[in-house]
């Protein structure tokens, strides 16, 4: 789903704009928190990878079983956004480690 | 009047938790995450309690009637109800759990369901728009008047104190459902990895490692629980707020009108689909909290001894009803 893209984009935008920002004023200390930034925009991409890796096996193995059996269709339908419900979950975990790591 | 989400705001300030109008009346910090969960309570309760009522079996003087729930929110709690007991539960849990911890459970649904759906109504932007008619002037003013007006909105459930609160019920609820099922001697064979390795004792180098894992996972479950809903909640509302935020920027931006009116066209369609996306979110996320709740404390019952003493039970009953039978006695359990 969208959310976590989007959601990687804007930590992602935050860290950039935050260091990039601060290059006007020249001083060294201003690039304190470019390993955060760079750390937490490669974490939201690689949840991002993961999320969409594992989404896309929840949803090609029930289309393959509901093409095999379709009067289970909405059983397996069910058990497919359940499951994905709870991979999507999983990613958002490192979603808030990258936040986290930013807004600290 | 004041552009709402304007002028490079952070859109993550309209989703963390702040403080609300209630701190200066009550002089303790009130956030706007404890308003939200006192009147979603109050708005759950009442709504349960309705169709309680409702759901009941009516006299027999309706005929037909009697068995029939009459008004929509009634109705919408019975199917619910009825589908999660039924296709949810009790496959999972089995009946005897799923009938001794469905009020539990289905609290815990409906709670974090209302405290979601109160999320998605605009709440803190209406409260904003009609406080703008007063007519403030500068934005000093309106930062330092911002904190005043902010009576209730926002969603509780993005807020992680009050996730950790609900999967500390989660937690207590499977603990308990431990303790008394398997009792403390049996949670801790459990915890060091279950009956049938303790008791063989060459196995016993495997069970330090087996009881550090089991006891982080006794703590990580329901914080990942936690963490799924706030995480969920935070990242959809902020995509909304992000979203709804383009037009905005594009007007502070300086950009020509229609530049502005396409893009808020553009940005707020998207917006309205990712509304209805939210709105699905908000019930799924309810439920997978509840479910997995439900999962974890149907991993603490007694899984397989159950099918020997049922058979035991069941030839002491057959052996014992044939001799009862005989002279007519009524035996119970």
């Amino acid at each position: 789903m969208k959310n976590t893209t989007t959601l990687a984009i804007i930590a992602a935008a935050t860290a950039a704009s935050s260091v990039l920002a601060d290059t006007g004023a020249a001083a060294a200390a201003d690039y304190k928190g470019m390993g955060v930034g760079i750390g937490a925009g490669i974490v939201g991409g690689l949840a991002v990878i993961g999320a969409g890796l594992g989404i896309g096996r929840i949803g090609a193995s029930a289309n393959e079983s509901t093409a095999r059996q379709p009067e289970m269709g909405g059983r397996i339908f069910t058990n497919m956004i359940l499951t994905a419900a709870l991979v999507e979950g999983v990613a958002l975990f490192a979603v808030v480690v990258s936040l986290l790591g930013i807004n600290k | 009047m004041t552009l709402l989400l304007a002028s490079g705001a952070n859109p993550l300030g309209h989703v963390l938790d702040q403080s609300s109008g209630f701190s200066e009346k009550f002089g303790t910090d009130v956030k706007l995450s404890v308003v939200s969960l006192l009147v979603g309570a109050l708005i759950a309760l009442v709504w349960l309690l309705y169709s309680a009522s409702r759901i009941r079996i009516g006299p027999e003087s309706q005929g037909h009637d009697r068995w029939v729930t009459k008004g929509r929110p009634a109705q919408i709690v019975e199917v619910l109800v009825d589908g999660l007991y039924s296709q949810m539960l009790e496959p999972v849990m089995g009946a005897r759990l799923a009938r001794a911890w469905l009020p539990f459970l289905l609290s815990l649904f409906f709670f974090v369901l209302v405290l979601n759906l109160m999320g998605l109504v605009p709440l803190m932007d209406i409260q904003e728009i009609a406080h703008s008619f007063g007519g403030h002037g500068t934005e000093e003013e309106n930062a330092a008047a911002k904190k005043a007006m902010l009576w209730i909105g926002g969603t509780a459930t993005a807020s992680l104190s009050v996730n950790m609160a609900l999967a500390l019920w989660a937690f207590l609820a499977i603990q308990w459902q431990s303790v008394r099922e398997l009792g403390v001697k049996g949670t801790l064979e459990h915890l060091c990895g279950g009956h049938e390795l303790v008791a063989n004792k060459g196995l016993w180098f495997v069970v330090p490692i087996i009881f550090v894992v089991e006891v982080l996972g006794m703590v990580i479950k329901p914080a990942a629980l936690a963490i799924r809903l706030f995480a969920n909640m935070v990242g959809g509302h902020t995509l909304m707020a992000t979203l709804m935020m383009f037009g905005a920027m594009a007007g502070s931006a300086g950009l020509a009108m229609f530049a502005v009116g396409g893009i808020s066209l553009l940005a707020g369609g998207f917006a309205v689909i990712i509304t209805f996306l939210e709105l699905f979110v908000a019930f799924l996320q309810a439920f997978v909290f509840m479910f997995l709740t439900a999962v974890f404390i149907s991993q603490m019952a007694h899984h397989g001894e159950h099918h020997d003493e049922e058979h035991g039970h069941e030839d002491h009953h057959g052996s014992e009803s044939a001799a009862a039978h005989a002279p007519g006695a009524v035996h119970g359990h």
